[in-house]
Protein backbone atom coordinates (compact mmCIF):
# COMPACT_ATOMS: atom_id res chain seq x y z
CA UNK A 1 0.00 0.00 0.00
CA UNK A 2 2.86 2.69 0.99
CA UNK A 3 4.37 2.19 -2.36
CA UNK A 4 0.89 2.50 -4.20
CA UNK A 5 0.68 5.53 -2.54
CA UNK A 6 4.14 6.61 -3.08
CA UNK A 7 3.44 5.80 -7.21
CA UNK A 8 0.22 7.75 -6.53
CA UNK A 9 2.54 11.00 -5.53
CA UNK A 10 4.93 10.31 -7.98
CA UNK A 11 2.71 10.19 -11.24
CA UNK A 12 1.46 13.88 -10.45
CA UNK A 13 4.35 15.54 -9.60
CA UNK A 14 7.30 13.60 -11.93
CA UNK A 15 7.12 16.34 -14.94
CA UNK A 16 7.03 19.32 -12.58
CA UNK A 17 10.13 17.59 -11.36
CA UNK A 18 11.66 16.18 -14.61
CA UNK A 19 11.04 20.39 -15.28
CA UNK A 20 12.56 21.64 -11.85
CA UNK A 21 15.74 18.91 -12.42
CA UNK A 22 16.34 20.39 -15.82
CA UNK A 23 16.28 24.06 -14.36
CA UNK A 24 18.74 22.79 -11.28
CA UNK A 25 21.32 21.19 -13.91
CA UNK A 26 21.06 24.48 -15.88
CA UNK A 27 21.66 26.74 -12.49
CA UNK A 28 24.71 24.41 -11.43
CA UNK A 29 26.07 24.80 -14.94
CA UNK A 30 25.61 28.69 -14.63
CA UNK A 31 27.10 28.50 -11.19
CA UNK A 32 30.54 27.00 -12.26
CA UNK A 33 30.67 28.75 -15.23
CA UNK A 34 30.65 32.02 -13.23
CA UNK A 35 33.04 31.37 -10.73
CA UNK A 36 35.32 29.98 -13.56
CA UNK A 37 34.67 33.86 -15.33
CA UNK A 38 35.27 35.21 -12.08
CA UNK A 39 38.78 33.92 -11.59
CA UNK A 40 38.89 34.26 -15.68
CA UNK A 41 38.41 37.93 -14.85
CA UNK A 42 40.15 39.56 -12.13
CA UNK A 43 43.06 38.32 -9.79
CA UNK A 44 42.53 35.12 -7.80
CA UNK A 45 43.14 36.86 -4.57
CA UNK A 46 40.33 39.24 -5.42
CA UNK A 47 37.78 36.52 -6.02
CA UNK A 48 39.47 34.74 -2.44
CA UNK A 49 38.64 38.04 -0.64
CA UNK A 50 35.37 38.15 -2.05
CA UNK A 51 34.27 34.56 -1.22
CA UNK A 52 36.27 34.49 2.16
CA UNK A 53 35.61 37.78 4.02
CA UNK A 54 32.33 39.31 2.20
CA UNK A 55 30.75 36.15 1.64
CA UNK A 56 30.08 36.85 -2.29
CA UNK A 57 28.93 33.71 -4.22
CA UNK A 58 28.91 32.73 -7.64
CA UNK A 59 25.67 31.27 -7.24
CA UNK A 60 23.31 33.77 -6.52
CA UNK A 61 21.19 31.85 -9.35
CA UNK A 62 20.59 29.20 -6.58
CA UNK A 63 18.91 31.97 -4.09
CA UNK A 64 15.45 31.75 -5.20
CA UNK A 65 15.15 28.82 -7.62
CA UNK A 66 14.43 26.29 -4.45
CA UNK A 67 11.55 28.32 -2.86
CA UNK A 68 10.15 28.85 -6.38
CA UNK A 69 10.39 25.08 -7.12
CA UNK A 70 8.67 24.19 -3.34
CA UNK A 71 5.80 25.96 -4.60
CA UNK A 72 5.79 24.12 -7.78
CA UNK A 73 5.89 20.84 -6.51
CA UNK A 74 3.83 21.30 -3.97
CA UNK A 75 0.71 22.85 -6.90
CA UNK A 76 1.92 19.89 -8.98
CA UNK A 77 1.07 17.22 -6.09
CA UNK A 78 -1.70 18.34 -4.10
CA UNK A 79 -3.85 20.32 -6.26
CA UNK A 80 -5.06 17.58 -8.16
CA UNK A 81 -6.98 16.13 -5.07
CA UNK A 82 -7.52 19.49 -3.41
CA UNK A 83 -9.67 20.73 -6.15
CA UNK A 84 -13.36 19.50 -6.57
CA UNK A 85 -13.47 17.52 -3.28
CA UNK A 86 -11.32 14.79 -4.51
CA UNK A 87 -9.23 14.21 -1.07
CA UNK A 88 -12.12 12.41 -0.47
CA UNK A 89 -10.59 9.45 -3.02
CA UNK A 90 -7.56 9.86 -0.48
CA UNK A 91 -8.71 9.66 2.57
CA UNK A 92 -11.71 6.85 1.86
CA UNK A 93 -8.69 4.12 0.95
CA UNK A 94 -8.08 2.02 3.09
CA UNK A 95 -5.49 3.25 5.10
CA UNK A 96 -5.05 5.67 8.16
CA UNK A 97 -5.46 9.87 7.11
CA UNK A 98 -1.95 9.95 9.23
CA UNK A 99 -0.09 7.15 6.84
CA UNK A 100 -1.66 8.63 3.14
CA UNK A 101 -0.68 12.62 4.20
CA UNK A 102 3.04 11.43 5.86
CA UNK A 103 3.68 9.66 2.06
CA UNK A 104 3.01 12.83 0.28
CA UNK A 105 4.51 14.99 2.22
CA UNK A 106 7.52 12.35 2.46
CA UNK A 107 7.80 12.50 -1.35
CA UNK A 108 7.70 15.98 -1.83
CA UNK A 109 9.79 16.80 1.07
CA UNK A 110 12.39 14.11 -0.03
CA UNK A 111 12.07 15.19 -4.25
CA UNK A 112 12.88 18.51 -2.85
CA UNK A 113 15.90 17.64 -0.38
CA UNK A 114 17.35 15.96 -3.47
CA UNK A 115 17.23 19.18 -5.60
CA UNK A 116 18.81 20.29 -3.03
CA UNK A 117 21.41 17.97 -2.68
CA UNK A 118 22.17 17.73 -6.32
CA UNK A 119 22.80 22.28 -5.41
CA UNK A 120 24.91 21.36 -2.59
CA UNK A 121 26.77 18.38 -4.65
CA UNK A 122 27.36 21.22 -7.02
CA UNK A 123 28.09 24.18 -5.17
CA UNK A 124 30.51 22.17 -2.60
CA UNK A 125 32.67 20.53 -5.63
CA UNK A 126 32.99 23.64 -7.74
CA UNK A 127 34.06 25.57 -4.85
CA UNK A 128 36.27 22.79 -3.54
CA UNK A 129 38.18 23.01 -7.37
CA UNK A 130 39.06 26.51 -6.70
CA UNK A 131 38.98 27.25 -2.73
CA UNK A 132 40.20 25.80 0.42
CA UNK A 133 38.03 23.30 2.26
CA UNK A 134 36.94 26.15 5.12
CA UNK A 135 36.27 28.06 1.90
CA UNK A 136 33.90 25.54 0.61
CA UNK A 137 32.55 24.59 3.53
CA UNK A 138 31.73 28.65 4.13
CA UNK A 139 29.70 28.39 0.86
CA UNK A 140 27.89 25.45 1.20
CA UNK A 141 26.39 27.33 4.53
CA UNK A 142 25.30 30.34 2.68
CA UNK A 143 23.37 27.66 0.05
CA UNK A 144 21.79 25.49 2.59
CA UNK A 145 19.56 28.26 4.38
CA UNK A 146 18.33 28.94 0.75
CA UNK A 147 17.20 25.26 0.32
CA UNK A 148 15.54 25.38 3.14
CA UNK A 149 13.22 27.93 2.00
CA UNK A 150 12.50 25.96 -0.50
CA UNK A 151 10.97 22.82 1.59
CA UNK A 152 9.25 25.89 3.96
CA UNK A 153 7.18 27.09 0.63
CA UNK A 154 6.24 23.53 -0.25
CA UNK A 155 5.37 23.36 3.06
CA UNK A 156 3.94 26.39 3.16
CA UNK A 157 2.18 25.88 0.34
CA UNK A 158 0.68 22.37 0.94
CA UNK A 159 -0.35 24.02 4.31
CA UNK A 160 -2.38 26.17 2.30
CA UNK A 161 -4.01 23.98 -0.14
CA UNK A 162 -4.66 21.55 2.16
CA UNK A 163 -6.14 24.48 4.74
CA UNK A 164 -10.03 24.15 4.39
CA UNK A 165 -11.07 28.18 5.49
CA UNK A 166 -10.56 30.78 3.54
CA UNK A 167 -9.26 33.20 6.23
CA UNK A 168 -6.90 30.27 7.14
CA UNK A 169 -5.51 29.98 3.82
CA UNK A 170 -4.65 34.20 4.28
CA UNK A 171 -2.70 33.30 7.40
CA UNK A 172 -1.04 30.76 6.12
CA UNK A 173 0.44 32.59 3.20
CA UNK A 174 1.77 35.03 5.52
CA UNK A 175 2.92 32.81 7.75
CA UNK A 176 5.06 31.06 4.63
CA UNK A 177 6.00 33.96 3.27
CA UNK A 178 7.49 34.82 6.31
CA UNK A 179 8.95 31.49 7.10
CA UNK A 180 10.73 31.31 3.53
CA UNK A 181 11.98 35.38 3.98
CA UNK A 182 13.53 33.86 7.48
CA UNK A 183 16.00 31.76 5.41
CA UNK A 184 16.11 34.12 2.30
CA UNK A 185 17.34 37.38 4.00
CA UNK A 186 20.95 38.21 3.72
CA UNK A 187 22.86 36.96 6.78
CA UNK A 188 26.41 36.75 8.38
CA UNK A 189 28.67 34.62 7.12
CA UNK A 190 28.53 31.45 9.03
CA UNK A 191 25.19 32.69 11.40
CA UNK A 192 23.20 29.63 10.11
CA UNK A 193 25.89 27.09 11.93
CA UNK A 194 24.82 28.54 15.11
CA UNK A 195 22.68 25.66 16.93
CA UNK A 196 20.19 28.48 17.90
CA UNK A 197 19.74 29.35 13.96
CA UNK A 198 19.48 25.62 13.27
CA UNK A 199 16.81 24.97 16.16
CA UNK A 200 14.92 27.62 14.64
CA UNK A 201 14.93 26.22 10.90
CA UNK A 202 14.09 22.97 12.67
CA UNK A 203 11.50 24.56 14.37
CA UNK A 204 9.77 26.41 11.52
CA UNK A 205 10.04 23.67 9.37
CA UNK A 206 8.37 21.15 12.02
CA UNK A 207 5.77 23.46 12.54
CA UNK A 208 4.87 23.90 8.80
CA UNK A 209 4.80 19.79 8.74
CA UNK A 210 2.60 19.35 11.01
CA UNK A 211 -0.52 21.76 10.28
CA UNK A 212 -1.42 19.60 6.81
CA UNK A 213 -2.70 16.78 9.58
CA UNK A 214 -4.11 19.20 11.52
CA UNK A 215 -6.37 20.98 8.69
CA UNK A 216 -7.39 17.49 6.80
CA UNK A 217 -8.76 16.82 10.09
CA UNK A 218 -10.39 19.83 10.46
CA UNK A 219 -11.89 19.69 7.43
CA UNK A 220 -13.30 16.15 8.56
CA UNK A 221 -15.15 18.01 10.90
CA UNK A 222 -16.32 20.87 9.19
CA UNK A 223 -16.80 18.78 5.29
CA UNK A 224 -14.90 21.86 3.71
CA UNK A 225 -12.57 21.47 0.75
CA UNK A 226 -12.56 18.10 0.74
CA UNK B 1 -37.39 3.93 11.53
CA UNK B 2 -36.12 1.00 12.83
CA UNK B 3 -35.42 -2.26 10.49
CA UNK B 4 -36.71 -5.75 12.19
CA UNK B 5 -33.65 -6.92 10.72
CA UNK B 6 -30.64 -7.39 13.37
CA UNK B 7 -27.66 -7.19 11.25
CA UNK B 8 -27.16 -3.37 10.73
CA UNK B 9 -24.67 -2.14 8.62
CA UNK B 10 -25.62 1.32 8.67
CA UNK B 11 -27.00 2.88 12.59
CA UNK B 12 -28.02 6.51 13.16
CA UNK B 13 -29.43 7.89 16.13
CA UNK B 14 -30.29 10.90 17.44
CA UNK B 15 -28.63 12.51 14.80
CA UNK B 16 -28.63 16.15 14.78
CA UNK B 17 -26.79 18.66 12.74
CA UNK B 18 -27.25 22.40 11.42
CA UNK B 19 -26.01 25.14 9.61
CA UNK B 20 -25.77 28.36 10.61
CA UNK B 21 -28.44 27.79 12.83
CA UNK B 22 -30.41 25.88 10.60
CA UNK B 23 -31.78 22.71 11.80
CA UNK B 24 -30.98 20.17 9.05
CA UNK B 25 -31.08 17.45 10.82
CA UNK B 26 -33.28 16.53 14.03
CA UNK B 27 -32.79 13.29 16.14
CA UNK B 28 -32.78 11.29 12.59
CA UNK B 29 -32.71 7.55 13.41
CA UNK B 30 -32.17 4.99 10.60
CA UNK B 31 -31.03 1.58 10.78
CA UNK B 32 -30.15 -0.01 7.07
CA UNK B 33 -30.14 -3.85 7.32
CA UNK B 34 -27.60 -5.89 5.14
CA UNK B 35 -28.40 -6.74 1.60
CA UNK B 36 -31.18 -3.83 1.23
CA UNK B 37 -31.25 -0.81 -0.72
CA UNK B 38 -32.25 1.84 0.46
CA UNK B 39 -32.98 4.93 -1.50
CA UNK B 40 -32.56 8.79 0.16
CA UNK B 41 -34.86 10.95 -1.64
CA UNK B 42 -35.73 14.94 -0.89
CA UNK B 43 -35.44 18.05 -2.77
CA UNK B 44 -32.55 20.00 -2.75
CA UNK B 45 -31.64 21.60 0.70
CA UNK B 46 -33.27 19.33 2.89
CA UNK B 47 -30.18 17.24 3.51
CA UNK B 48 -29.47 14.34 1.63
CA UNK B 49 -25.71 15.37 0.94
CA UNK B 50 -25.22 16.52 4.76
CA UNK B 51 -26.25 12.71 5.83
CA UNK B 52 -23.92 11.02 2.96
CA UNK B 53 -21.52 13.12 4.03
CA UNK B 54 -21.95 12.32 7.30
CA UNK B 55 -22.03 8.69 6.32
CA UNK B 56 -19.11 8.72 4.00
CA UNK B 57 -17.33 10.10 7.05
CA UNK B 58 -16.43 13.27 6.11
CA UNK B 59 -18.97 15.52 8.06
CA UNK B 60 -18.55 14.73 11.64
CA UNK B 61 -22.29 15.26 13.28
CA UNK B 62 -23.23 17.77 15.51
CA UNK B 63 -24.63 15.37 18.02
CA UNK B 64 -25.51 11.67 18.09
CA UNK B 65 -24.27 8.94 16.35
CA UNK B 66 -23.49 7.38 12.56
CA UNK B 67 -22.03 3.90 12.99
CA UNK B 68 -20.85 2.05 9.86
CA UNK B 69 -19.96 -1.31 10.42
CA UNK B 70 -20.59 -0.71 14.10
CA UNK B 71 -17.76 2.02 14.20
CA UNK B 72 -18.28 5.45 14.00
CA UNK B 73 -18.40 6.90 10.00
CA UNK B 74 -16.17 9.19 10.99
CA UNK B 75 -13.36 8.02 12.08
CA UNK B 76 -13.57 4.57 10.45
CA UNK B 77 -10.70 1.91 10.69
CA UNK B 78 -8.71 0.85 7.00
CA UNK B 79 -10.64 -2.72 7.22
CA UNK B 80 -14.00 -0.95 7.67
CA UNK B 81 -13.29 1.19 4.95
CA UNK B 82 -11.66 -1.35 2.71
CA UNK B 83 -15.63 -2.69 3.00
CA UNK B 84 -17.14 0.73 2.08
CA UNK B 85 -17.17 1.61 -1.49
CA UNK B 86 -17.86 5.15 -2.02
CA UNK B 87 -19.51 7.05 -5.42
CA UNK B 88 -19.22 10.45 -4.99
CA UNK B 89 -21.36 13.38 -6.84
CA UNK B 90 -19.47 13.73 -10.16
CA UNK B 91 -18.09 10.86 -10.11
CA UNK B 92 -14.62 11.47 -8.81
CA UNK B 93 -11.64 9.95 -9.97
CA UNK B 94 -8.21 10.56 -10.35
CA UNK B 95 -7.72 12.20 -13.64
CA UNK B 96 -4.19 12.37 -13.76
CA UNK B 97 -4.34 8.67 -13.89
CA UNK B 98 -4.78 6.57 -16.82
CA UNK B 99 -7.12 3.60 -16.96
CA UNK B 100 -4.40 1.19 -16.37
CA UNK B 101 -3.18 3.19 -13.87
CA UNK B 102 -5.88 3.63 -11.72
CA UNK B 103 -6.46 -0.67 -11.77
CA UNK B 104 -2.93 -1.08 -10.78
CA UNK B 105 -3.13 1.93 -8.16
CA UNK B 106 -6.99 0.60 -6.26
CA UNK B 107 -5.95 -3.28 -7.05
CA UNK B 108 -3.46 -2.51 -3.88
CA UNK B 109 -5.59 -1.64 -1.66
CA UNK B 110 -8.61 -4.38 -1.63
CA UNK B 111 -7.56 -7.69 -0.86
CA UNK B 112 -10.71 -9.05 -2.79
CA UNK B 113 -9.92 -7.07 -5.79
CA UNK B 114 -11.88 -8.41 -8.68
CA UNK B 115 -10.11 -7.27 -11.78
CA UNK B 116 -12.51 -9.20 -14.24
CA UNK B 117 -15.32 -6.93 -12.82
CA UNK B 118 -13.12 -3.75 -13.88
CA UNK B 119 -12.23 -5.37 -16.86
CA UNK B 120 -16.09 -6.03 -18.17
CA UNK B 121 -16.80 -2.50 -18.07
CA UNK B 122 -13.44 -1.33 -19.55
CA UNK B 123 -14.11 -3.46 -22.29
CA UNK B 124 -17.47 -2.24 -22.60
CA UNK B 125 -15.80 1.70 -22.78
CA UNK B 126 -13.83 0.30 -25.42
CA UNK B 127 -10.77 3.11 -24.72
CA UNK B 128 -7.05 1.74 -24.51
CA UNK B 129 -5.54 1.27 -21.02
CA UNK B 130 -3.37 4.36 -21.72
CA UNK B 131 -6.09 7.04 -21.79
CA UNK B 132 -6.16 9.43 -19.17
CA UNK B 133 -9.54 10.09 -17.10
CA UNK B 134 -9.33 13.73 -17.43
CA UNK B 135 -10.03 13.40 -21.19
CA UNK B 136 -13.14 11.54 -20.75
CA UNK B 137 -16.90 12.23 -21.00
CA UNK B 138 -18.59 12.49 -17.34
CA UNK B 139 -20.01 8.80 -18.93
CA UNK B 140 -17.02 7.45 -19.59
CA UNK B 141 -15.62 8.65 -16.48
CA UNK B 142 -18.95 7.02 -14.34
CA UNK B 143 -17.67 3.44 -16.30
CA UNK B 144 -14.40 3.75 -14.96
CA UNK B 145 -16.05 4.97 -11.40
CA UNK B 146 -18.46 1.86 -11.49
CA UNK B 147 -15.94 -0.63 -12.26
CA UNK B 148 -13.45 0.24 -9.75
CA UNK B 149 -15.87 0.27 -6.59
CA UNK B 150 -17.33 -3.16 -8.31
CA UNK B 151 -13.78 -4.73 -8.44
CA UNK B 152 -13.51 -3.39 -4.74
CA UNK B 153 -16.41 -6.28 -3.76
CA UNK B 154 -17.44 -3.52 -1.11
CA UNK B 155 -20.32 -5.23 1.79
CA UNK B 156 -21.65 -1.40 1.26
CA UNK B 157 -21.89 0.68 -1.72
CA UNK B 158 -22.77 4.88 -1.06
CA UNK B 159 -23.76 6.10 -4.40
CA UNK B 160 -24.24 10.04 -4.01
CA UNK B 161 -26.56 11.38 -6.90
CA UNK B 162 -25.04 8.61 -9.25
CA UNK B 163 -26.96 10.05 -12.11
CA UNK B 164 -25.66 13.39 -12.29
CA UNK B 165 -23.70 14.29 -15.88
CA UNK B 166 -25.32 11.31 -17.42
CA UNK B 167 -27.08 11.01 -20.45
CA UNK B 168 -29.91 8.50 -20.33
CA UNK B 169 -27.54 5.53 -22.06
CA UNK B 170 -25.19 6.13 -20.02
CA UNK B 171 -27.40 6.07 -16.94
CA UNK B 172 -29.37 3.12 -18.17
CA UNK B 173 -25.91 1.44 -18.25
CA UNK B 174 -25.28 2.12 -14.63
CA UNK B 175 -28.29 1.00 -13.55
CA UNK B 176 -27.98 -2.32 -14.99
CA UNK B 177 -24.91 -2.99 -13.90
CA UNK B 178 -25.95 -1.88 -10.36
CA UNK B 179 -29.20 -3.55 -10.35
CA UNK B 180 -27.34 -7.00 -10.86
CA UNK B 181 -24.58 -6.06 -8.84
CA UNK B 182 -26.66 -5.58 -5.68
CA UNK B 183 -28.67 -8.65 -6.34
CA UNK B 184 -25.06 -10.83 -6.26
CA UNK B 185 -24.73 -11.82 -2.71
CA UNK B 186 -25.92 -9.45 0.49
CA UNK B 187 -24.53 -5.89 -0.63
CA UNK B 188 -25.91 -3.51 1.15
CA UNK B 189 -26.40 0.18 -1.09
CA UNK B 190 -27.42 3.67 -0.01
CA UNK B 191 -28.09 5.92 -2.52
CA UNK B 192 -29.20 9.11 -3.65
CA UNK B 193 -30.37 10.10 -7.20
CA UNK B 194 -32.59 12.78 -9.22
CA UNK B 195 -33.77 10.38 -10.98
CA UNK B 196 -36.72 8.75 -9.24
CA UNK B 197 -38.00 6.13 -11.68
CA UNK B 198 -34.77 4.43 -11.19
CA UNK B 199 -35.59 3.69 -7.64
CA UNK B 200 -38.15 1.74 -9.01
CA UNK B 201 -35.23 -0.90 -9.92
CA UNK B 202 -33.04 -0.27 -7.37
CA UNK B 203 -34.12 0.24 -4.09
CA UNK B 204 -35.72 -1.60 -1.30
CA UNK B 205 -36.58 1.05 0.90
CA UNK B 206 -37.15 4.56 1.03
CA UNK B 207 -36.10 7.54 3.47
CA UNK B 208 -38.19 10.33 2.26
CA UNK B 209 -36.74 13.89 4.15
CA UNK B 210 -38.32 16.94 4.46
CA UNK B 211 -37.73 20.68 5.33
CA UNK B 212 -36.64 20.90 8.99
CA UNK B 213 -35.53 17.21 9.51
CA UNK B 214 -38.66 15.44 8.91
CA UNK B 215 -37.71 11.38 7.64
CA UNK B 216 -39.79 9.01 6.90
CA UNK B 217 -38.65 5.42 6.09
CA UNK B 218 -40.93 2.95 4.16
CA UNK B 219 -40.78 0.36 1.95
CA UNK B 220 -40.93 0.84 -1.86
CA UNK B 221 -43.80 -1.86 -2.41
CA UNK B 222 -45.54 0.20 0.81
CA UNK B 223 -44.82 3.77 -0.57
CA UNK B 224 -46.21 3.18 -3.87
CA UNK B 225 -49.93 0.91 -2.82
CA UNK B 226 -50.45 3.49 0.17
CA UNK B 227 -49.65 6.80 -1.16
CA UNK B 228 -52.44 8.13 -3.26
CA UNK B 229 -53.07 10.87 -4.89
CA UNK B 230 -56.97 12.63 -5.36
CA UNK B 231 -58.05 15.43 -7.56
CA UNK B 232 -60.40 17.45 -6.40
CA UNK B 233 -62.24 20.86 -8.84
CA UNK B 234 -60.86 23.62 -7.51
CA UNK B 235 -64.50 25.78 -8.52
CA UNK B 236 -62.38 28.87 -7.20
CA UNK B 237 -61.79 27.44 -3.51
CA UNK B 238 -59.55 28.12 -1.14
CA UNK B 239 -57.64 24.43 -1.48
CA UNK B 240 -58.00 22.52 1.61
CA UNK B 241 -55.39 22.69 4.26
CA UNK B 242 -52.75 19.74 4.60
CA UNK B 243 -52.64 18.51 8.15
CA UNK B 244 -53.98 15.11 9.70
CA UNK B 245 -55.32 12.83 7.21
CA UNK B 246 -53.83 14.91 3.96
CA UNK B 247 -50.47 14.72 3.64
CA UNK B 248 -50.02 17.57 1.10
CA UNK B 249 -51.90 19.91 -1.42
CA UNK B 250 -50.94 21.42 -4.60
CA UNK B 251 -52.63 23.54 -6.75
CA UNK B 252 -51.93 21.41 -10.80
CA UNK B 253 -53.39 21.61 -13.79
CA UNK B 254 -57.30 21.96 -14.80
CA UNK B 255 -58.49 24.30 -12.34
CA UNK B 256 -58.15 21.40 -9.84
CA UNK B 257 -56.33 20.32 -6.66
CA UNK B 258 -54.51 17.34 -6.21
CA UNK B 259 -54.39 16.23 -2.61
CA UNK B 260 -52.27 13.55 -1.26
CA UNK B 261 -52.74 11.34 1.29
CA UNK B 262 -51.68 7.73 2.70
CA UNK B 263 -55.56 7.07 3.43
CA UNK B 264 -58.44 5.56 1.15
CA UNK B 265 -60.48 7.79 -0.90
CA UNK B 266 -63.65 7.60 2.19
CA UNK B 267 -60.89 9.26 4.66
CA UNK B 268 -59.98 11.85 2.59
CA UNK B 269 -63.53 12.46 1.81
CA UNK B 270 -64.56 12.92 5.77
CA UNK B 271 -61.67 15.00 6.05
CA UNK B 272 -62.03 17.30 3.99
CA UNK B 273 -66.16 17.41 4.55
CA UNK B 274 -64.92 17.88 8.64
CA UNK B 275 -62.66 20.82 7.38
CA UNK B 276 -65.44 22.33 5.52
CA UNK B 277 -64.48 21.80 1.90
CA UNK B 278 -67.17 19.64 -0.32
CA UNK B 279 -65.53 16.38 -1.37
CA UNK B 280 -67.82 15.87 -4.50
CA UNK B 281 -65.62 15.08 -7.66
CA UNK B 282 -62.94 13.96 -5.30
CA UNK B 283 -61.73 11.14 -7.32
CA UNK B 284 -58.37 9.00 -7.46
CA UNK B 285 -55.76 9.54 -9.88
CA UNK B 286 -52.84 7.62 -11.16
CA UNK B 287 -49.16 8.46 -10.08
CA UNK B 288 -45.55 7.41 -11.04
CA UNK B 289 -43.28 6.65 -8.44
CA UNK B 290 -42.11 10.57 -9.35
CA UNK B 291 -45.30 11.86 -8.98
CA UNK B 292 -45.72 10.27 -5.88
CA UNK B 293 -42.28 11.56 -4.91
CA UNK B 294 -43.52 15.52 -5.46
CA UNK B 295 -46.56 14.91 -3.95
CA UNK B 296 -45.29 13.82 -0.71
CA UNK B 297 -42.10 16.45 -0.57
CA UNK B 298 -44.05 19.23 -2.22
CA UNK B 299 -43.16 21.10 -5.19
CA UNK B 300 -41.20 24.29 -4.64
Amino acid sequence: MLAALFWKEWLKVRRVFAALAVAHLAAGAWAVVALRAAFAGVHPESVWYQAAVLGNTSFDVLRHLPWAGGLALACAQHLPETRGNRLRLTLHLPVSMERALSCALGLGLGLTALLGLFDAGVVFVCALSRFPLEIATAQLATLIPWEAAGLAAYLGATCILFEPSTGGRVHLLLVTAMAAAVFLVPAAPGAWGHPGAAALASGILAALAVIPFQAVSRQRHTGKNQ
Amino acid sequence: MKSAVQENVIEIRGLRHSYDGRIIHQGLDLDVARGKVVGLLGKNGVGKTTLINILMGFLRPAAGSCLVFGEPSHNLSPHAKSRVGLLFEGHLAYDFMTIDQIERFYARFYAGWNPERFRDLMVRLGLPGHHRIRHMSEGQRSQVVLGLLFAQEPDLLILDDYAMGLDAGYRRLFVDYLADFTREGRRTVFLTSHVIEDMERLADDLVLLRTGGEARRLGLAEFRQRFRCYSLPCLGREAPAAGGVIHNVERAAGDRFEIFSFEDEARVAQSLAAGGWSPAGLCPEPMSLEDAFVGYTGRY
